[in-house]
This record gives structure tokens, sequence and C-alpha cells, in this order.
């Protein structure tokens, strides 16, 4: 799997369920490529920010850094 | 006890609905955020006086679980929703182009996602979402309508493509391209501190001078 390829499906898991094997590779192509995970952390930042607008948080549920120790693991639940 | 909590919580909406400059704003805020969605300055601006009036009707529903602003904002999204139940636009396709990778499919040197600041350290979830909506602007038209759709309206992938009326791929097409764009668009506004004053400065001069017409 490629870059773009793992994007595309790194988006498209916030819209529909991503099959056993699409997951299988899009994780494990995040657990190689920092890229690819910076975005993957990007978009579900975004997703996060508006939900907790939405709700009236006011930041204290906020996503925070985690740079580059990242925890793939729960990305792809 | 409970009345006591309705007291309170309508005198903190009456006391929001007596701050003249601080109504003119969130009006503004709540007209540019619908306008990003519809497209339409003219029916954005009766859906936000909708929604407005929509609060004055509703105090008693406010209770004080929610921040005011977030409060008339998700009445605004009810609002929103009607409209384009109503309405079904289909905003255009588009394809997959993909400048921001070379011919193997790698992240081209300029295009590579960049980590956000943490936003406790940065910007604070209201000056992000003011970023953002600077952001959604500069999205193409129909991508920064189904992005809404999805992630502000909450609706699902099906809904979306019966109300504007796009295959499901067309639609995964339209998210993926909006969220590229918002994260390089978010990813520049917040990384450099220098681009962010300016930005706020921008902000800021905008506000001054709508509320001074408002006067």
């Amino acid at each position: 799997m490629n870059c773009q390829k793992a994007s595309e499906l790194a988006s498209r898991q916030y819209d529909q369920p991503l099959s056993l094997s699409k997951k299988i590779s899009l994780k494990f192509h995040l657990l190689i490529c920092k890229h690819c995970r910076n975005f993957n952390k990007n978009i579900e930042q975004l997703s996060h920010s508006m939900q907790s607008f939405l709700r009236g948080d006011d930041n204290k549920d906020q996503k925070t850094d985690t740079s580059d120790s990242d925890d793939s693991d729960s990305q792809l639940k | 006890m409970q009345s006591n909590a309705l007291l309170h919580a309508e005198s903190s909406v009456t006391q929001h609905f007596n701050d003249v400059g601080f109504m003119s704003q969130l009006r503004e805020q709540m007209i540019r955020f619908t306008q990003t969605q519809l497209r339409d300055a003219e029916i954005a601006e009766d859906i936000v006086q909708e929604a407005l009036l929509g609060a004055v009707k509703n105090l008693k529903a406010f209770a004080g679980r929610a921040a005011f602003r977030s409060w008339v904002f998700a009445i605004l999204k009810n609002k929103m929703l009607d409209h384009i139940r109503k309405q079904g636009r289909a905003p255009a396709t588009h394809s997959i182009d993909a400048e921001e990778f070379n011919e193997k499919g790698h992240w081209q040197q300029e295009a590579k996602p960049m980590p956000w600041q943490c936003p406790e350290a940065g910007l604070k979830q209201e000056q992000f979402m003011v970023i953002l909506e600077l952001c959604l602007n500069k999205l193409p038209g129909s991508q920064a309508q189904v992005f809404m759709m999805r992630e502000f309206l909450g609706l699902s992938s099906d809904e979306i493509c019966t109300e504007v009326e796009i295959t499901e791929s067309n639609l995964h097409v339209l998210l993926y391209r909006a969220r590229m764009g918002l994260q390089k668009c978010m990813a520049n506004n917040w990384l450099h501190d220098d681009r962010q004053a300016t930005l706020q400065k921008s902000i800021k001069k905008n506000l001054t001078h709508t509320s001074q017409k408002n006067r």
C-alpha cells in the first residue's frame, strides 16, 4: 500500500466501516509511515473538535498532541 | 430546586441576548458558518434569523446544560438540516487529482502532513473554529458542503448521497479532498506563530468592522 491509498482509506474509515483486510493494511502502513500518521491524526482531530464544539465542551477533552509517540492502536477500532 | 436552576439559566440567556456586541458577533459568525454550507447569503441570513428566533422561543430548553454559543449553534444546525432536506442540491463532483503525491503514490515534499500543535498550547477551541471556518471557505463549494453535512450536521454517508444525489464513491472523493485541504490549511495556520498572528489580526479587524457596521 502506498501513501495515496493509505490516506484515502484513513479518510474513508470515518465515513464507513473498512473491511478487515483494508483495516490491517492501513494499520500496518500507519505503523511505518510518519506522514500518513500525521494525516490521520489531523483529520481525526478535525472531526473531534467539531463534535466537542457542538457538545459545548470547553477544551477539556481536546486531544493532546502526542507528536511522535503514536498509539496507532486506538485509531483503527 | 429545578425551577431555581431554570430561572438561573433564563437570566443567563437574557444576559447574553441583552449584550448587543456579543449577539452581533455571534450572528455574524453564524451567518458565515451557514454560508459555507449553503452558499447563499440571503438564505443564510434567513436561517440564522430563524435559529435565533427559535432560541428565544425555547429559552426553557436551554436549562444551562450547554454553553450559550453551542446551544444556539445546535438550533442552527437543525434549521440548516431542514433547509437541506427541502432543497437537496447536487454539488459538482470531482475526480481524485493527486497533486499531493508523486507517481509512486508517495507524499510530495511540500505536501507532507505536519503534526498540529496541541490546542491548549496554541489555539483555544473557539479560535480553532474560527480558523476552520476560514479554511472551509477556501475549499471548493461541493467539498465544504459535504464535509459540513458529514462532520457538523452528522449525516451518514447514505443520507448525504441521497440528499445531494451523488454516488458513494463520489462522496468519498469529495470528503477525502475536503479533509486533505483542511488539514493542510489548518497545519499552515497553526504551525507558524507569525502567520497565526497575522490571521488573528485580520479576524479582529473583521469583527470590529462588522460590529461597527451593525451600530
